[in-house]
């Protein structure tokens, strides 16, 4: 297990070096002055009267190099010793804009997440075990049409329904003035976590639907049911278990979207959380609070990719991780 | 000359077909229209099956109502979409000279509501054209050639599939600063991965296919083999993608102009529309600011959605039993 992330983790590093060369030399390409976004911003105050001292840091940081790979490589040797540069708009270093945020949205996403895999799957395999009964039918038509809803009507609606009409939680931000205890917190993490619940939860219904339908119509199933097993043991234990595989897939998929912040319903509820943060970035078009939302982004892909493996092998015991394809 | 490998036991075109031809009728036709009894092709065929997906019906009423709506949105609204109506005033409910009331500045929203919709279908279909475009290429590359291309290109369509759209949409957006048609650009240079690889997987069964076989066998070239006799082989599940796609263009677009990052104001679009709402006051005082917007864009994608699942159904028989 242990070699096998260890290759894992080294497999990927070619991935993240070609997301984030992407992604900066996309954005190399915006308009704005470079020397801004990598230097401390009250060095740059004090040098601001002096242009031949600022000539020569632009040389000394290499910005008259060409973008790719020198700069590149500039940037990388950087962010390997942890320096990711300045915000250019809020003038704190990128390090403590994302530190501050990352727990937020974790804490959104955790509880998101763990919503939606608890409400879908069981939606998914009683739609799946009733198939063409009026339940599968409702069910699965709930899930289209919540597949359908953009996040922002979604959030919208919940917020003038439960928070602007019934008044029953908070319209937005993380806690209320002056209170940082626990209970306020969950009170206001409700609807937030809800909107971002169900729109996960539309699309893993459907494919926990598809995926049961495809392993219950096996032979195994059948030998099972003609042992006598009860049926809802036949459901569980031996069908479910494999119908997770697609599923976990699709969790995969579902995290790094999360972590890099449900830009929207973060917006929507004015989560001061990651989502926020790269809506602002882009906003003010500022490169080095985007290139760490891009870097954030590709090692929250490849941690994924690694929990799905591992949750494959848990599913499924004939998956080895250990033993070389 | 071609990379692929031919099969071994492919047979010459000279051989007649299993089912021989007697001389009376050297074409075997007779036997073939005695076995059809109604004789309707494999097109019309899909059509039928189409026409009798319920929902898909609805989808194509939808989505036929919003376009015609887009089309003629001058003949239905007298105002003009980025007209302020001071006499009006902003922020006025639904009255006669204002179906759907005016907008915080005193736009009227009932125009501005059409003319979203033009935006949406815009968007929806230029990306959609964009990313076919490249998404084919690349996976008729990848499927014909096999090998290192193969290798390069799919390695590349996992990174990008890989990485959530919004985000790297949002990122890329606003590096060329927002406006129409950056959104479609960047939609559609984000948006092939996926009909890349169902081109490639369908080339890659169509590559061992007799028909193709036999026509390297007569000598037709690598280009028309590709071109006219494989690619037309893979428009239906393209036409699936497509109609997918441009659901997804459409939800994306909107999402970009509520985040203030897609389409330019004063250009409408039914994001933008939805913007105003995040401040809970809009949202509770002014709701025909934001309903007929959240309304529209719902249906659109709906509609759409349910036209691609019945051209899912219709245009592939195998797959339309599994939900």
């Amino acid at each position: 297990m242990g070699a096998y992330i260890l290759r894992r983790l080294l497999i990927s590093i070619p991935v993240l070096l070609g997301i984030t060369i992407i992604g900066f030399v996309a954005l190399k390409m915006t308009p704005g002055d470079p020397l801004t976004a990598s230097l401390n911003p009250e060095v740059l105050a004090n040098l601001m009267s002096r242009p031949e001292v600022l000539e020569a840091e632009r040389k000394r940081l290499g910005f008259d190099q060409p973008i790719f790979p020198n700069q590149y490589l500039i940037w990388l040797g950087k962010v390997v010793q942890g320096d990711f540069g300045y915000s250019v708009t809020s003038k704190r270093s990128i390090a403590y804009e994302v530190g501050s945020r990352l727990p937020q949205t974790l804490f959104l996403m955790i509880i998101a997440l763990t919503l939606a895999v608890v409400i879908a799957i069981p939606v998914g395999v009683i739609s799946a075990v009733r198939q063409y009964s009026k339940l599968d039918y409702s069910l699965n038509g709930m899930a289209i049409f919540l597949a359908s809803t953009p996040v922002f009507v979604l959030g919208l609606v919940f917020v003038y329904v439960f928070a602007v009409n019934l008044r029953l939680f908070p319209t937005s931000e993380l806690h209320s003035t002056n209170r940082h205890d626990i209970g306020d917190a969950i009170w206001h993490v409700v609807l937030p976590a809800s909107v971002l619940a169900i729109v996960n939860a539309a699309p893993l219904v459907r494919y926990t639907r598809a995926s049961m339908l495809d392993v219950l119509s096996s032979d195994y199933i059948t030998t099972a049911r003609a042992k006598g097993v009860l049926p809802w043991l036949v459901t569980t234990r031996h069908a479910l278990r494999n119908g997770l595989i697609p599923i976990i897939t699709l969790l995969a998929l579902l995290i790094p979207e999360s972590v890099a912040g449900a830009v929207i319903t973060e917006q929507i509820f004015a989560w001061n959380g990651m989502g926020q943060m790269v809506v602002k970035a882009a906003n003010a078009r500022d490169p080095s609070l985007m290139m760490a939302v891009i870097l954030i982004t590709g090692v929250a892909v490849l941690l994924a990719n690694l929990i799905a493996d591992i949750g494959y092998a848990m599913a499924d015991p004939r998956v080895r991780l250990d033993r070389a394809k | 000359m071609s990379t692929i490998a031919q099969p071994s036991d492919s047979s010459p075109p000279a051989t007649p077909a299993p089912a021989s031809p007697t001389p009376a009728d050297p074409w075997g036709t007779t036997g073939a229209t005695q076995v059809v009894v109604e004789h309707i092709s494999a097109g019309q065929a899909a059509i039928r099956r189409f026409l009798r997906h319920r929902l898909a019906i609805v989808g194509v009423i939808v989505v036929v109502t919003v376009v015609v709506m887009a089309i003629v949105a001058p003949l239905l609204s007298p105002w003009p979409p980025n007209y302020i109506d001071f006499i009006t005033g902003s922020r006025k409910p639904p009255s006669d000279w204002h179906p759907l009331g005016t907008d915080i500045v005193g736009r009227d929203i009932w125009a501005r509501l059409l003319y979203g919709g033009r935006t949406s279908i815009i968007v929806g279909l230029g990306a959609v054209a964009l990313y076919l475009a490249i998404g084919t290429l690349l996976g008729l590359a990848a499927g014909f050639y096999g090998g290192k291309v193969d290798q390069v290109i799919m390695r590349f369509t996992d990174t990008i599939m890989s990485l959530p759209p919004l985000l790297l949409i949002i990122v890329f957006v606003a590096a060329i600063g927002p406006s129409i048609y950056s959104v479609i650009t960047v939609i559609g240079l984000l948006g092939w991965p996926i009909t890349c690889r169902l081109v490639r997987g369908q080339l890659l069964v169509l590559r061992e296919s007799e028909f193709i076989t036999a026509a390297r066998v007569v000598g037709v070239g690598d280009r028309t083999i590709l071109f006219r006799h494989m690619l037309p082989n893979i428009f239906g599940p393209l036409t699936v993608v497509a109609t997918f796609g441009v659901a997804t263009a459409i939800l994306l677009e909107s999402s970009l102009s509520f985040l203030g990052l897609g389409v330019r104001p004063p250009q409408s679009s039914w994001g933008n529309l939805i913007t105003e709402a995040v401040n809970p006051n809009v949202l509770n005082d002014v709701p025909w600011q934001w309903m007929p917007a959240a309304v529209a864009i719902t249906l659109m994608v709906l509609g759409v959605n349910f036209i691609g699942d019945g051209l899912r159904d219709a245009l592939d028989p195998r797959t339309a039993k599994r939900g």
